[in-house]
């Protein structure tokens, strides 16, 4: 057992623990302070995965092959540390350490259930840590299901209103349909491979139990119908926390109905839960030749599917948050288009997509609720006349919302680039990266949709929103984010390019001519 | 970063800055706006003047920012790079020199010209970005970035133009403005296509370092649609229309963008992309002839004006014809001249419109010459200044304009060897432009200033304006006369001591293609014939224009000319029916291909849509499963309703949890059927 991998994991559970109980001490008038308590914790679990002793090698080279370290794997091999999963580990504290600062004024306006809230988030925010750790599929479900579990409650949080209430059920109802064709998925894979490990599980130099990676590996396990079935079924569960289609369905009700901050925070979190375990999967599964000669097709009509849902489907939108679900479906595409086309440049994009969403869309989820706080309303025509109100914040929406539309001097163009590139790369996925190509314009329709009314509309709504300090610092740290990531977005490139590397995907895309 | 480049980004993001801080403290501080934008003008002034002096030592620098470089095994083995750069030579020092300068003037001006505006914050936020946008284009060592800023500029100038929107002429001035250097675009954005087909490259070292892979063919084209997207920013016939409607813009702005730059990023376009424009004799010709054209066409427009502002206005659009025509010759000596003249003309072209705008102050928003009259006693300065460059637009000895109008006759008389005839032609219809300039000039300087006031009741309001507005005037009025000397000096090869170093580079540069004719002694004969005819031309247009406007005898000799050249003087009125042709053959045109387009959409694919869409219902009762296949399938088809089709996608979206689960079921089940036919292929 090397319970040190697990020092994240740990301090978040504990972290979540000690809010709850320090909850219940203080009394109800001092409870407003419970979020500097709950915001230590993601800060420290992002300190502790800086810690050397958690800088293992994740794969060794026995005879030539690269294989998983053992060292790099802890509880019997149910959990396994690499670089994808420290850089997830730390896009999800900082997505849980700027949802907390967001979510202050809310909960303090809901004079209720303070404690029940932070720890919700820290556990949801667990569950996440276990996901990018997953190394079976039962800790992989067990982790999702944390995440879900969690967050049905924290969507129904506003428990005095209707459409929180309504929202909570259909993902309940949802998700339970959801881990259903996920854990059959789980039962063809393991009728078909006798294993539910990605790798073999050693003890005392004995093998007790195989694993996919090695039966994959070595030709003992072969592509039949069966693994197919599974594999798929288990990507369309995955796609439910994805937002992709076809169990989407969810996501306009739900982003509209939960309170903002658990919107913004299931719009990072529980769908890079989900990229991260569909990562893992193809990781695992793309050891044989032709289970991803399979996979790409179904993938690719996912992900083609899912760009035109979420993007036609955004555009007759009056409501900014229903917006930005039908535009997460659209990023949830895009997405797709990387890990549709395995190889390591698609995988690259993923990777850095996928940390560059987390702030971009905090920024806007930013901005929605201090402006909802001062309106009263989530209509975009409410939005009219922001420029001259609050300048700086009508700034941040609008570098915010060009960086999801992917318009360059901003972090999310290097992603969309890298993304829609990787799809070139591949004659068979070329079309693929067309339907990308049109779907930013039809994107960027709707994004621009909202910035002229921001700059060009008279405003309706004379109040200024008031921006607490807390806000300025998640703004300030966002935009940050973005514009230097957008000038000097080398670092990022080259670690995920790393991590993409590491994780031995195809070095080059599949029907490819290295032209 | 080495200092040179170092100076040329402080002096770039400089105004960059007054825009972003005014765009935050505007709101709040109102009052310091205009402090802001001086001051940070300033500092690029100096970082633009110390850049100038220190040439010598700085030399031609680039700096490359490399943006990211990354492996996308599609494109070559090699990784992809993509770099962005900035370049200092002498031509770029030399036009930020130009830029600065009257940027920090005409900052310094509007804090008096534009006091008590309403906007006056947002006149200070899009002047800064505006010259950002002009500073980039300049600094930019490539197309594509240069475009960019091209394109920014356009907007600030759109917004600056139309800075009183209320009024409907200023509102359709800058949609004029906008559209019409659009149409230029679209040339220069097709030459930019072309030129990365064939040399792989936007980078300007790298397209001169691979100009043998441009078939001789496309060079023409090339040369042309560089040539018409600087036509349309620098106002050419005939996309010129829109210069003279856009003084409806502020007065400084016009001195800004309608004489020392946006005007100038045409000209600029062009003397950079010279190694390659000088290709092809052809095109070159045609820029000279279009050049001559507009310079003797806007010259004779200008003289039927009374609105102040419009002789300028047709005045800058004939001098940016002086420029092309020059650069048109294809010589060394004509290189130089053309982007000489863009510098003095910058000088003494800014002087005279933020005379006239403090002429428009001191009379309460007059504009009418023919009210004026007289009022040199009022606005001693502003007349004195206004006089001086009068005189150097003129080509009056050892002002600026006369050197660098001498040296455009200069060269076109040298000619390049290719179409000697045709440029000796333009050389007569050149000097008679130049004749024509120097008299309609001096007729609004005497219309201004001079004689006994035609109005009394503005006369007797006039004042002079305060020190903000003269300070300027002044400066403008000294470059006016010290910008040809110095300059000059530096332009001619083997001549020493000065700014020499400012310019230098130039000459290099320019000696890397071939000068036609036969080297000095041509040079000298031109030189000799430039020089008389220039004197002859200046002296002869400011003794017309005294005659005319000055004496009792010329009321009566200006009656007879104008019956002697008959329907001539009505058709320049008319401004020769340019934007009446160009309202009813292009626009006209469009707008009925618009709406025959539109009816196309609406009768026919709507239809067709509609019928398919009905159609779809029907069978969609059936299954639902097949309508979200249908339906879906049509409505991409029709692409322009991609609306229509989003607010299909919301029906799918009833919020009824029992359809979204049978939706996804059956799609689930869907998607196995599809997968496995695929599969099982």
């Amino acid at each position: 057992m090397n319970l040190t991998l697990l020092l994240p994991e740990i301090i978040v559970i504990v972290g979540g623990l000690a809010v709850m109980l320090r909850d219940l001490w203080l009394p109800a008038d001092r409870k407003d302070g419970l979020w500097a308590w709950a915001l230590a914790v993601p800060l420290i679990a992002l300190a502790a995965t800086f810690l050397p002793q958690l800088d293992v090698a994740a794969r060794i080279s026995v005879d030539g092959a690269m294989i998983v370290n053992p060292e790099a794997t802890a509880l019997s091999g149910s959990f396994y540390l690499d670089g994808m999963s420290m850089l997830l580990k730390r896009a999800f504290c900082v997505a849980a350490a700027l949802v907390i600062l967001m979510s202050r004024e809310y909960l303090s306006e809901l004079n209720r259930g303070q404690g029940e809230f932070w720890s919700l988030a820290l556990f949801a925010l667990s569950g996440m840590f276990f996901c990018a750790s997953a190394n079976d599929f039962m800790s992989l479900f067990v982790a999702l299901e944390v995440v879900t579990v969690s967050f049905f409650v924290l969507v129904a949080f506003k428990r005095s209103s209707g459409t929180s209430i309504e929202a909570g059920l259909k993902l309940l109802v949802m998700g339970s349909l959801s881990a259903a064709l996920m854990l059959y998925g789980i039962a063809f894979v393991y009728g078909a491979s006798g294993t539910v490990f990605f790798d073999q599980v050693v003890v005392n130099g004995e093998v007790t139990r195989t694993g996919l990676r090695d039966l994959l590996a070595t030709g003992q396990l072969v592509y039949s119908t069966e693994l197919l079935i599974g594999v798929m079924l288990i990507f369309l569960g995955l796609g439910f926390k994805t937002s992709a289609v076809p169990l989407h369905v969810w996501v306009p009700d739900v982003y509209q109905g939960a309170p903002t901050p658990v919107t913004a925070y299931l719009s990072v979190g529980s769908k890079l839960a989900g990229f991260v375990l569909m990562l893992r999967v193809l990781e695992v599964f793309s050891r044989s030749g032709p289970m991803v000669d399979s996979l790409t097709p179904f993938l690719a009509l996912v992900a083609a599917v899912t760009l035109f849902y979420g993007n036609l489907g955004a555009l007759p939108q009056s409501n900014i948050k229903r917006l930005l679900g039908y535009s997460s479906i659209g990023q949830c595409g895009y997405i797709l288009l990387g890990i549709a086309s395995a190889w390591t440049v698609g995988i690259s994009g993923t990777l850095f997509y996928m940390t560059a969403y987390v702030v971009t869309n905090l920024a806007a989820f930013a901005v929605v609720i201090l402006v909802s706080r001062a309106t009263n309303s989530h209509e975009i025509d409410d939005y009219s006349g922001l420029g001259r109100k609050n300048p700086l914040l009508a700034a941040a929406l609008t570098v915010a919302l060009l960086s999801l539309a992917g318009v360059p001097p901003f972090i999310g163009f290097f992603g969309k680039f890298m993304l829609i590139g990787s799809t070139f790369g591949s004659d068979e996925l070329r079309w693929l990266g067309l339907v990308g190509m049109v779907n930013v314009v039809i994107a960027l329709y709707y994004y621009l949709c909202v910035i002229k009314r921001i700059y060009m509309r008279e405003e309706r709504h004379p109040a200024k929103s008031v921006v607490p300090l807390r806000l300025k610092v998640v703004l300030a740290i966002s935009m940050a984010a973005l514009v230097i990531g957008g000038i000097a977005p080398q670092f990022l490139a080259d670690k995920t390019a790393e991590i993409a590397e590491e994780l031995q995907f195809a070095p080059r895309p599949r029907g490819g001519e290295h032209r | 970063m080495e200092t040179g480049p170092l100076l040329a980004v402080v002096c770039l993001f400089m105004p960059m800055l007054s825009a972003l801080l005014i765009a935050v403290l505007g709101g709040r501080m109102p009052k310091i706006c205009d402090l802001i934008g001086i001051g940070t003008m300033g500092v690029s002034l100096l970082c633009a003047i110390v850049l100038g002096l220190g040439h010598a030592t700085y030399g031609a620098q680039t700096w490359e920012f490399t943006w990211i470089t990354m492996d996308v095994g599609w494109v070559t083995s090699e990784p992809l790079s993509w770099t962005l750069g900035i370049t200092v030579d002498g031509l770029t020092t030399a036009l930020l020199l130009v830029v600065t300068l009257v940027s920090f003037l005409v900052h310094l001006f509007s804090k008096g010209y534009m006091h008590g505006d309403d906007r006056y914050v947002d006149f200070y936020r899009w002047l800064g970005l505006f010259t950002f946008s002009m500073l980039g284009l300049i600094l930019s060592d490539n197309l594509l970035t240069l475009f960019v800023f091209w394109e920014v500029m356009g907007l600030a100038s759109y917004k600056l133009i139309g800075h009183y929107f209320f009024k409907q002429s200023a509102f359709m001035a800058c949609k004029k403005a906008f559209m019409t250097t659009r149409v230029g675009d679209i040339g220069m954005f097709l030459a930019l296509l072309a030129i990365y087909l064939y040399t792989d490259s936007l980078q300007f070292k790298e397209i001169f370092a691979n100009l043998d892979m441009i078939p001789v063919g496309a060079q023409f084209w090339i040369a042309m649609g560089l040539f018409m997207g600087a036509a349309g920013k620098s106002a050419q016939f005939p996309l010129h229309i829109w210069l003279p409607d856009a003084m409806e813009g502020p007065t400084p702005v016009s001195a800004l963008i309608h004489a020392a730059t946006m005007v100038a990023a045409g000209v600029y376009l062009v003397g950079r992309m010279y190694t390659l424009i000088v290709l092809s004799p052809g095109a070159l010709v045609i820029i000279s002839i279009i050049g001559c054209f507009t310079a003797l066409m806007a010259a004779s427009i200008a003289f039927t004006r009374t609105d102040i502002k419009q002789v300028l206005a047709y005045s800058t659009v004939s001098q940016l014809g002086f420029m092309f025509t020059a650069l048109g010759v294809g010589s060394n000596i004509a290189w130089k001249a053309g982007l000489f003249h863009l510098a003095t003309h910058a000088m003494f072209k800014a002087c005279l419109f933020l005379g006239s705008g403090s002429v428009i102050h001191g009379c309460h928003h007059l504009q009418d010459m023919t009210k004026m009259g007289g009022l040199r006693k009022k606005m001693p300065i502003t007349a004195m200044t206004y006089l001086v460059a009068c005189l150097a637009i003129a080509g009056f000895p050892f002002t600026a304009g006369f050197w660098s109008k001498d040296m455009i006759l200069q060269a076109l008389w040298a000619g390049n060897g290719h179409f000697d005839d045709v440029y000796k032609i333009i050389y007569v219809v050149l000097a008679l432009a130049a004749a024509m300039t120097a008299a309609y000039m001096f007729r609004s300087y005497f219309l201004t200033f001079e004689g006994k006031p035609r109005d009394q009741h503005v006369h007797d309001h006039a004042h002079e304006s305060p020190w903000t507005m003269t300070t300027g005037l002044i400066v403008l009025a000294t470059m006016a006369i010290a910008a040809g000397y110095k300059w000059h000096d530096a332009l001619l090869p083997n001549s020493p001591g000065g700014l020499e170093g400012v310019l230098s580079p130039i000459a290099t540069f320019a000696k890397t293609f071939v000068i036609h004719g036969e080297g000095n002694e041509v040079a000298h004969h031109a030189h000799t014939i430039a020089l008389y005819t220039s004197l002859t031309v200046a002296f002869g247009g400011m003794i017309l224009a005294g005659v005319w406007y000055m004496t009792a005898f010329g009321v009566g000799l200006r009656q007879k000319m104008r019956a002697m050249i008959g329907p001539l003087y009505g058709w320049a009125s008319g401004k020769f029916f340019i934007d009446e042709f160009v309202q009813m053959v292009f626009i006209n045109t469009s707008i009925f291909f618009a709406e025959l387009t539109s009816w196309i959409d609406s009768a026919l694919l709507d239809g067709f849509v509609d019928g398919t869409g009905s159609v779809t219902m029907k069978t969609g009762a059936a299954s639902g499963v097949a309508d979200d296949a249908i339906v879906d399938g049509a409505v991409t088809l029709a692409g322009n309703s991609a609306w229509w089709g989003g607010a299909l996608l919301g029906r799918f979206q009833s919020g009824r949890i029992r359809n979204y689960l049978f939706g996804a079921v059956a799609s689930v089940a869907l998607f196995a059927v599809v997968m496995l036919y695929i599969v099982a292929r």
